[in-house]
């Protein structure tokens, strides 16, 4: 969470605030479609028993989720953080929506 | 010590305390409730006095509810048997009926308790027992499925604040050895530092494993990519029989008694739950799964019966690494194969948790306090929930235990009393320490919980005949070790309300500045 220095104008502060707002929504929420993705890829795409391989996305899903949400809050660069998280989580969704249930 | 580091350390201090501070006060009653819960079956006991216990065999428990079923249901869908064990006194029971004359589901009876030895109705007074804590410890009794969300939403930042919190900490194991009195904020850090790390693994443990327990709802997704219906994964995981239709004639269901004891002599281990579907059709199946006992991984294996000739039709196969390592992850959580020792050990555990939870919250007021400036109102706000979480929640635990006794045993709807009883005396004490000052809030409603607790083995005596002295000279351990622990838990109490009582320490030497103060909290 990076507060910065203590913003100067009116206008700034809304801004620091809005700023703190959306990160927040990108962690929770962009941070929970990202581990999903990101894990149910791996449940589709390693080559193992079907069972074992949802067990590890399932099992690994938490560890994701809170080293990409520690990350997001941490990086001050929010641009970047936004277009990790959001970008990630879409193009992993694309990729499922490509690739489909396992046959 | 590179600045990057320093800027790593810093920001992460500041997560860790967000994270901490809006999860922190729900964390504290899932700590608590959730320490409680490794007694689940044991507080069950207590609050049925009338029950005593009978050493039954879960084969001769499961022959007694199936022939008690039988007589209620023949033409069920499917019947769910938890058998008795050394920790619990009842065999547990749910029935799913059959579609009704209009083709439309009927609702069953819910859960039902009986005899374990003849399969009857047990006549104790009507309560939720443990089951109350175990519940509101991953719902907070809030309706579903948002009580399990907020929960897990809780759990996430606890994992967030912990890993956030070993970054930001410089000295772990200094840490270990530190612990000053009476310094004021020094003191609640070094508190919070020592409750955190002494416990660091079974805090790590206990949280991700508690995210895994409800892994089902919160990532259902990797099931989804992997399986047109979910339910072939569970078959598949947790080597379910796949569920077949009934076939619509008639035959006897076998005896389920003898196929309790042929898959105890597979196993040389106890059984501990049975399903039964379309019992009394040649469809049949009778499946039963192993007990805990001895294995940390709480999937247990099970196998499979014709329920109309007895024949073996399944053995579920051993789990590979991932699903095994999940079921471990869930018997680490639940920790039913622990034996007493470790189960007190788990129960200390849970506590130091609580403390740390505690600890921090009151570390966030006490490190914004100024001397001689008026406290600013998230501050106040801040304090007031913390008295309302910390020193309030136990004491409505304590009310519904003692409500447990002093609610008439015949009462209608008395479960559902007890369990408001709770809530009431929470609420109510929560709002009646607004119109105290802080600091005498805090001594009063530790001395109040500290007396609400020491009733309780008191009240105990005087409405059963299974009070503390009796227990502990016939050797009844449970009703003991219930009444001990409530005297055990008062004591602490009655230490935190004559610590809050007394003046705190003028502060001592050079003032801190505020950004000094920063440097301070994380040194």
């Amino acid at each position: 969470m990076s507060a910065g220095p203590v913003p100067a104008s009116r206008h700034a502060a809304a801004r620091h605030s809005a700023g703190v707002v959306w990160r927040c929504v990108t962690v929770l929420f962009g941070g929970y479609a990202f581990a999903a993705v990101g894990v149910t890829l791996l449940a589709r795409l390693l080559p193992i028993d079907r069972a074992e391989a949802t067990g590890w996305g399932m099992v690994l899903s938490f560890l994701v989720f809170v080293s990409v949400g520690l990350w997001g809050l941490h990086d001050h660069r929010l641009g970047r953080v936004s277009l990790v998280i959001w970008g990630g989580a879409a193009l992993g969704f694309a990729a499922l929506r490509l690739l489909g249930v396992r046959p | 010590m590179s600045a990057a580091a320093i800027g790593l350390r810093q920001s992460m201090a500041t997560i860790h305390g967000w994270l901490g501070l809006l999860a922190g006060w729900i964390l504290f009653t899932m700590f608590l409730t959730g320490t409680a819960s490794y007694f689940r079956p044991e507080i069950t006991q207590w609050m049925q006095p009338e029950i005593r216990p009978a050493a039954v065999s879960p084969s001769q428990a499961a022959g007694a509810a199936v022939r008690r079923l039988n007589a209620d249901g023949p033409d069920d869908v499917q019947w769910y048997i938890y058998l008795p064990d050394d920790r619990t006194v009842a065999t547990r029971a749910f029935r799913l009926l059959a579609p009704g004359p209009d083709g439309k589901p009927q609702r069953g009876p819910g859960e039902i308790t009986l005899d374990p030895a003849t399969g009857a109705d047990l006549h104790a007074r009507d309560t939720r027992g443990g089951e109350h804590f175990y519940r509101f410890h991953f719902q907070l009794q809030l309706p579903h499925p948002w009580g399990r969300w907020l929960a897990g939403l809780c759990a996430m930042f606890m994992l967030g604040a912990i890993i956030s919190g070993v970054i930001t900490h410089k000295r772990i194991f200094a840490d270990f050895f530190t612990l000053r009195w009476n310094k004021g904020q020094r003191s609640w850090l070094d508190a919070h530092n020592v409750s955190a790390v002494l416990a660091l693994p079974y805090h790590a443990m206990i949280t991700y494993t508690g995210l895994i327990t409800l892994v089902a709802m919160y990532m259902p997704w990797p099931v989804a990519a992997n399986y047109a219906k979910p339910l072939a994964f569970a078959e598949a995981a947790y080597g379910l029989p796949a569920e077949g239709e009934a076939s619509g004639r008639r035959a006897p269901l076998v005896d389920v008694a003898a196929l309790v004891r042929d898959a105890e002599g597979r196993w040389g281990k106890p059984a501990t739950r049975l399903v039964v579907r379309h019992p009394n059709d040649a469809a049949a199946t009778v499946t039963v799964s192993r007990h805990t006992r001895g294995s940390i991984n709480a999937r247990t294996p099970s196998i499979t019966y014709d329920g109309a000739t007895g024949r073996v039709l399944a053995v579920a196969p051993d789990a590979g690494p991932a699903l095994s390592t999940a079921g471990v992850m869930l018997g680490l959580h639940i920790a039913g194969f622990a034996g007493p020792a470790l189960r007190w050990a788990y129960f200390a555990l849970g506590l130091t948790g609580a403390a740390m939870v505690g600890t921090g919250l009151l570390l966030w007021t006490t490190k914004r306090r100024r001397p001689n400036a008026a406290p600013f109102f998230g501050l106040r706000l801040v304090e007031r929930l913390n008295i309302a979480v910390v020193a309030a929640f136990p004491i409505g635990m304590a009310a519904y235990l003692l409500a447990n006794r002093l609610i008439p045993a015949q009462a209608q709807g008395r479960a559902a009393t007890e369990v408001s009883a709770m809530f009431w005396v929470w609420g109510i004490l929560s709002l009646v320490q607004l119109a105290r000052p802080a600091r005498r809030a805090w001594a009063e409603l530790f001395a109040l919980g500290a007396l609400a607790w020491a009733a309780i083995p008191i009240v105990d005596a005087a409405t059963t005949d299974r009070g503390l002295f009796h227990a502990l000279a016939t050797g009844d351990m449970v009703f003991a070790g219930v009444d001990i622990a409530t005297l055990v838990i008062a004591l602490t109490l009655a230490l935190a309300a004559w610590r809050a009582s007394r003046r705190p320490p003028a502060p001592k030497g050079r003032r801190t500045t505020a950004p000094r103060q920063e440097q301070l909290v994380h040194a």
